[in-house]
């Protein structure tokens, strides 16, 4: 009896060590919540890590005097699992332009009352005069204040080649040379652009045929190291690196602006825009609204841009006064200026996560 | 008091002593695991939103040969990591075991220290040791040894260090522990004998810490075959774990079901292991159980 008790406990073990290494696997997602209760004066809101500025934040408190509960996600998905399991508790969330579609047609924001958000005047007039794809007239959400892109960044020293076409990475002269994000969506449709076909794309062919050309390519890679691209740029691991950091790179570091390049492809990049979104269930939306207002401010940019390096989506005229001199000269500014005028955005749907995840394991997995 | 008032006193005293841990292993073992089971079953709807629909769909994708392959990576790296860590250990435990009680107690806690540390720094300290502008390389080039950077970060050699670090103190222990209890006399015996000490070895010290060993075993491989972090820092990310896998049906794909469906695939082969150990004559106490 005393024995199979203690085959009984270890089996519990067992299970306790093996539930603890699943709850291990999910803990790279979670965010940082503070208070979630809410009264009048309360905004809960959902934020990406390290892209808004708490000085903002409290700034914002002071002078509607309210109190905004932040939560920090560091993914759409945690942002989505947050709004679909508690979607009355978030008032205001921030969004990839690539999910807006499904939050449109999940029912997940609601309308965007654009004269409340009277800040738009001062953001580029390119953002407004498209939305993303799935809120093309921009209906429900209103554009945050950065963008970026994901590029083949290269060292101009040690690169050993002319990078014309994402295909040159399939190269064997940059075998062990290259550095990858890790993202389903960028590195499927980085593959589906440059052979002429859409990132959107749902065809399973052409999702075959993208897998081929990044099976070519994984030969040379030596890490899909995700946020890490850029280190492993600077400390010399890689020579190229497909990441969306090169604004990070150039703002961290002068001395990187004449040691690292965007590489001029034949192919368009993937853009990212964020999106404010009020969700369906906010019932606070006057707050809401001047929340996203003040956050998009010539002055709040300002503040974003200083903590964590950004290029801003607002126009020079009024966002100067708030940044250092010689803010413009960084190569990241201008680079944005050159490649935004073409690139590529992406609707995620379920469809198409379900077929290019199959080829991300197979292309993970297969060796 | 009567005898079987006693008796009855002491049954209730012993039902409040393990009531907490009860309630504990229920909450948050049986109840997650009877969760994960069920959710197996079910259906993916939109948005990852899980639909109440049965369905054994989840287990047979899992026939498909690419998680076959990720299946086989893990269990591969797990047997070597496992392998390589039982035989650095081995060697360290005996040392511990036949040092004086004072050093013994030093070491066995200089041991444990990686495990005060977070998983995560101690990763991202190798990267910070291992990387072509590191300390090592730094070193090495600074001292003539080598002209250009060697590759130690993004490769397997990354990978099985790394690994062997996070998991060396749960080998050496329940090792230390078998050894520390072996009979002195026993090997004199053996010399007595006339065995040599590599005859001594296999023919005696080995097969009386073989528990111990076994132990070393399981408490390696168990942590290690879900582990995917590692793999991921140092080794680069260039292949998928099993941990992997279940990580991205849990966040990527938003497939919950078929992230249950591979975690309880995971669960079993961790019983199994289990299982074959209580098999073969191992104690669950050296298990900590």
């Amino acid at each position: 009896m005393k024995k199979s008790l203690k085959r009984i406990a270890g089996l519990l073990l067992t299970g306790c060590m093996t539930v603890a290494l699943l709850a291990g696997c999910g803990s790279g997602s979670s965010g940082t919540t503070e208070s979630s209760s809410s009264g009048d004066t309360e905004l809960n809101v959902c934020l990406w890590d390290g892209m808004f500025s708490e000085d903002a934040i409290n700034k914002f408190e002071e002078e509607e005097g309210c109190k905004v509960n932040v939560t920090y996600i560091d993914n759409t998905d945690t942002l989505i699992s947050k709004l679909v399991e508690g979607g009355s508790d978030y008032d205001v969330c921030d969004i990839e332009a690539a999910y807006v579609k499904s939050f449109v047609d999940n029912g997940l924001i609601q309308k965007m009352d654009h004269s409340a958000i009277t800040n738009e005047q001062y953001e580029e007039p390119s953002l407004l005069e498209k939305g993303p794809i799935g809120d093309e007239n921009l209906d429900y959400v209103t554009p945050d204040s950065n963008a970026g892109f994901t590029g083949i960044i290269y060292n101009k020293e040690t690169c050993p080649i002319e990078i014309k076409s994402f295909k040159d990475l399939a190269d064997p002269a940059l075998k062990g040379q290259i550095a990858m994000v890790n993202s389903t969506i960028s590195l499927y449709g980085a593959a589906l652009e440059a052979l002429g076909y859409s990132a959107s794309s749902t065809d399973e062919q052409q999702i075959s045929e993208a897998n081929d050309l990044l099976t070519d390519i994984k030969k040379n890679v030596k890490a899909f190291v995700g946020e890490s691209c850029v280190s492993a740029l600077v400390n010399g691991e890689c020579s190229v690196a497909l990441s969306w950091d090169y604004a990070v790179l150039c703002f961290d570091d002068e001395a990187n602006w004449d040691k690292f390049d965007i590489a001029e492809i034949d192919s368009p990049y993937e853009e990212f825009i964020q999106y404010w979104g009020i969700t369906s269930g906010c019932k606070k939306t006057e707050l809401a609204q001047k929340f996203i207002n003040y956050m998009i401010s010539p002055e709040a940019v300002a503040m974003h841009i200083d903590e964590w390096g950004q290029i801003p989506m607002v126009q020079r005229q009024y966002i100067e006064e708030y940044l250092p001199e010689g803010f413009y000269d960084n190569p990241a500014i201008t680079k944005y200026e050159e490649l935004e005028k073409n690139s590529w955005l992406v609707a995620v749907d379920d469809e198409q996560i379900n077929i290019m995840d199959k080829y991300y394991t197979f292309l993970m997995g297969g060796n | 008091m009567k005898k079987s008032e006693k008796s009855k006193r002491a049954k209730l005293a012993n039902l409040i002593m393990q009531a907490p841990l009860a309630v504990w292993m229920i909450a948050f073992v049986l109840a997650p695991f009877a969760l994960l089971a069920f959710m197996s079953f079910m259906t993916k709807g939109p948005l990852g939103i899980i639909q109440y629909k049965p369905t054994i769909a989840n287990y047979k994708e899992m026939f498909n040969p690419v998680y076959a392959t990720v299946i086989k990576q893990s269990l591969v790296v797990a047997v070597w990591t496992t392998i390589l860590t039982v035989l650095m250990g081995y060697p360290l435990a005996s040392f511990i075991a036949k040092v004086k009680a004072k050093t013994s107690s030093l070491l066995t806690v200089l041991l444990m220290l990686p495990l005060w540390v977070s998983g995560l720094v101690v990763l991202y300290s190798f990267v910070i040791l291992l990387n072509s502008s590191g300390v090592i390389n730094s070193f090495l080039m600074s001292i003539h040894l080598i002209k250009e950077p060697l590759e130690l970060l993004y490769n397997n050699f990354a990978i099985i260090v790394g690994m062997i670090y996070m998991f060396l103190p749960f080998a050496v222990l329940p090792m230390y522990s078998s050894i520390e209890k072996l009979d002195p006399g026993l090997i004199e015996a053996s010399k007595d004998l006339g065995a040599g000490p590599v005859k001594t070895f296999f023919k005696v010290t080995l097969p009386l810490t073989s528990p111990g060993i076994f132990a070393a075993v399981i408490l390696t491989f168990i942590p290690c075959i879900g582990y995917y972090m590692v793999t991921d820092m140092l080794g680069g990310g260039t292949s998928l774990m099993i941990g992997n896998l279940i990580y991205r049906q849990f966040t990527v794909s938003r497939d919950w079901p078929f992230g249950a469906a591979l975690s309880m695939v995971l669960a079993l082969i961790i019983f199994l292991m289990v299982f074959i150990y209580t098999k073969l004559g191992g104690d669950l106490d050296d298990l900590g159980a």
